[in-house]
């Protein structure tokens, strides 16, 4: 009779440790799961932001480039500069300039009307599209700019964007 | 004798299960909370804070209508409010309170509906000996911020009082 209980008493403790086992597994499975989760979810984001500012920073580099900076100020775009080079992408029908598919700028303050410019409306009209060789270009990677241009007797600055998307940019 | 020490490791267990359990937890909701309010010093947000003080005002000073970009406009209205831009006749604080706020809201459009949910922009005065974040002149706000956001910060130099403006701009996702 003894003999029965004690060996009942083994059964049980080796239950107990069983349950343990068991239980720290699906605990360290959970807790290695749910750190996992997390780094790869960092990792992903600190990636996606590493990506977003390359890409914001070529945007700001092309609004810097010779034909179209304002020489008084850094990382300023010269919108006659632009107008300029539009004309002369349309003459010439130069397509493979800076190897990209777009290039435009946008004013965001002062609001003005949503047209696209053109000689006859400039500067009283919100967008410059400078490059569009594809209608399907792509995401476009995007910087806040300066738009520069002189009116009559002074400089006016606005506030503007640049969009960008092309083979440069991946 | 034997139920009872049974029942005491039993007790034991589910102890220690509980406790491990509240720990877990605990440390999950610290890892999470860091997750979400996580800022970055964002590009975007730099970018835009520079060229808004590059941007031309609507205010000049004097008759030759040479207008000021709006850091020194800041400057002005940190100087002396009172005075008036012209042609508008506004005080220069006022003028720059209005073309600041819808600058934010036309180059972030946060709201409700938008991916963005809200923004703080705060705008801090330091004098030269100063080394604390200074003297808050003046503050914008709208929409919710719980959760993560993208900032950064602007600072401009006054070289006339040596003292500087600090703008901080708080963009909420």
């Amino acid at each position: 009779m003894e003999g029965a209980h004690g060996m009942k008493l083994g059964q049980i403790k080796i239950q107990e440790m069983a349950f343990i086992l068991v239980a720290l597994f699906i605990f360290f499975a959970l807790v290695s799961i749910i750190y996992l989760s997390i780094a790869g979810s960092r990792l992903t984001d600190s990636v996606e932001n590493l990506r977003e500012e390359e890409a914001q920073a070529i945007a700001r580099k092309i609004a810097s480039v010779p034909e179209l900076s304002w020489s008084e100020c850094n990382g300023c775009v010269d919108l006659d500069k632009a107008m300029a080079l539009k004309q002369q992408i349309r003459n010439t029908s130069e397509s493979n300039l800076w190897e990209l598919d777009y290039l435009a700028f946008e004013q965001i303050y002062p609001i003005l009307p949503e047209e696209e410019c053109i000689q006859s409306i400039y500067p009283e009209c919100n967008k410059i599209t400078l490059i569009k060789n594809k209608e399907d270009y792509g995401v476009t990677s995007t910087a806040f700019v300066s738009l520069c241009h002189w009116k009559s007797t002074h400089v006016k600055c606005s506030l503007g964007r640049v969009y960008a998307a092309g083979r440069s940019l991946k | 004798m034997i139920e009872k020490k049974g029942q005491e490791e039993a007790v034991g267990f589910v102890a220690i299960v509980i406790i491990v359990s509240i720990v877990l937890l605990f440390i999950l909701g610290i890892v999470l909370r860091q997750e979400s309010s996580s800022s970055t010093g964002s590009l975007d947000v730099r970018q835009f804070l520079e060229s808004t003080y590059k941007t031309t005002s609507e205010c000049s000073l004097d008759q030759s209508f040479s207008y000021l970009d709006m850091d020194g406009l800041l400057i002005e209205c940190g100087r002396n409010s009172g005075q008036e831009c012209l042609p508008s006749g506004e005080k220069v604080c006022d003028l720059f309170n209005k073309t600041f706020s819808t600058m934010i809201e036309s180059a972030w459009n946060a709201g409700e509906d938008s991916s963005l949910k809200g923004y703080i922009a705060e705008i801090y005065y330091q004098t030269g000996s100063n080394s604390s974040s200074g003297n808050l002149i003046a503050r914008f706000e709208k929409g919710k911020c719980g959760g993560g956001y993208a900032a950064d910060e602007f600072i401009i130099r006054d070289s006339s009082s040596r003292g500087s403006i600090k703008t901080v701009l708080k963009i909420c996702s």
